[in-house]
């Protein structure tokens, strides 16, 4: 196949730039187009409130037959305008539809919320009457798992229990087990398929070095590569914190 | 011979390929660092 090179190279070569020129043509001249279409909008828009403003005045027929023209342009552009959002935000994550991060975050708010209405009072009630320490152990084991205490995060308000002391000092055990990630203390490796560690909430993004709150309408579909404990943690590590960039369309108009 | 020149034809498209390949990357990494500025 070297020969074949050899004495084509340079019918290779042409075709080579052939390709790249044509595909570099394409692409770039479908970015003008659309800031093109983009302006055309903005102005027919302006154009449009100005024509409605007009018709309260004017007579409805004058209004409604001028802008015709104006109309149709307008369609014709927003029809394109969702196929250069998408081409903008291909490498980011979409742009929002609603119901994706609002249902994640709901399903980690009742994740978060489900321990906590545990019976918590209850063997606090039952605990006077059975001083039995067997039934105590029984009754800490059935009613109150050893999570439901740390989502409490303040075990000091509650009131004293027998089996208090144990609980209180797992708790520091276990946030200890989590070790330290790649950028230290407060922040914590993700395990693909697996939750946060306890009281790591905060989604970062190694390549983009973005980090999302729970606010963050895109913190449902981003798939965590490091947890952080909290913001100050997250930007230590040279984090910052995703903010929605405004609409290009609202600047410069309105 | 007409081997040879189905031979020349696969090169000249795998070659407009490649080079069109090039230019989308090229063009894709170029964006992507202006957005990243922003």
């Amino acid at each position: 196949m070297g020969w074949l090179l050899r004495h084509n190279w340079l019918w290779a070569l042409l075709a080579f730039m052939l390709g790249a020129v044509i595909t570099w043509f394409l692409l770039v001249r479908r970015g003008p187009a659309q800031a093109v279409a983009e302006q055309q909008t903005r102005e027919a828009a302006e154009e449009k409130s100005e024509v409605l403003v007009g018709a309260g005045v004017a007579a409805a027929g004058t209004a409604a037959a001028a802008p015709t023209r104006h109309f149709e342009e307008p369609a014709e552009q927003l029809r394109e305008e969702p196929v250069e959002a998408f081409d903008q935000t291909q490498h980011e994550a979409p742009p929002a539809a609603d119901a994706g991060p609002v249902t994640e975050v709901d399903r980690e708010e009742t994740r978060a919320a489900d321990p906590v209405p545990l019976p918590m009072p209850e063997p606090v009630e039952n605990e006077p009457a059975q001083p039995n320490p067997t039934t105590a152990v029984q009754a800490k084991a059935v009613a109150a798992p050893v999570f439901s205490r740390r989502m409490d995060a303040e075990p000091t308000n509650a009131e004293p229990t027998l089996f208090d002391e144990p609980v209180a000092d797992e708790v520091p055990a276990e946030t200890d087990a989590v070790p330290p990630g790649r950028y230290g203390v407060g922040s914590a490796e993700a395990v693909p398929h697996q939750g946060p560690p306890d009281g790591f909430t905060i989604k970062g993004n190694v390549q983009s070095k973005l980090f999302h709150t729970p606010d963050s309408p895109y913190y449902g579909r981003t798939r965590a590569e490091v947890w952080f404990r909290t913001e100050a943690d997250a930007e230590r590590a040279g984090f910052t914190k995703y903010v929605r960039k405004p609409r290009k369309s609202a600047s410069p108009g309105k | 011979m007409s081997w040879l020149i189905a031979q020349v034809w696969i090169l000249l498209l795998a070659a407009f390929m490649v080079g069109s390949a090039a230019a989308w990357l090229l063009h894709r990494t170029l964006p992507a660092r202006s957005k990243s500025v922003r």
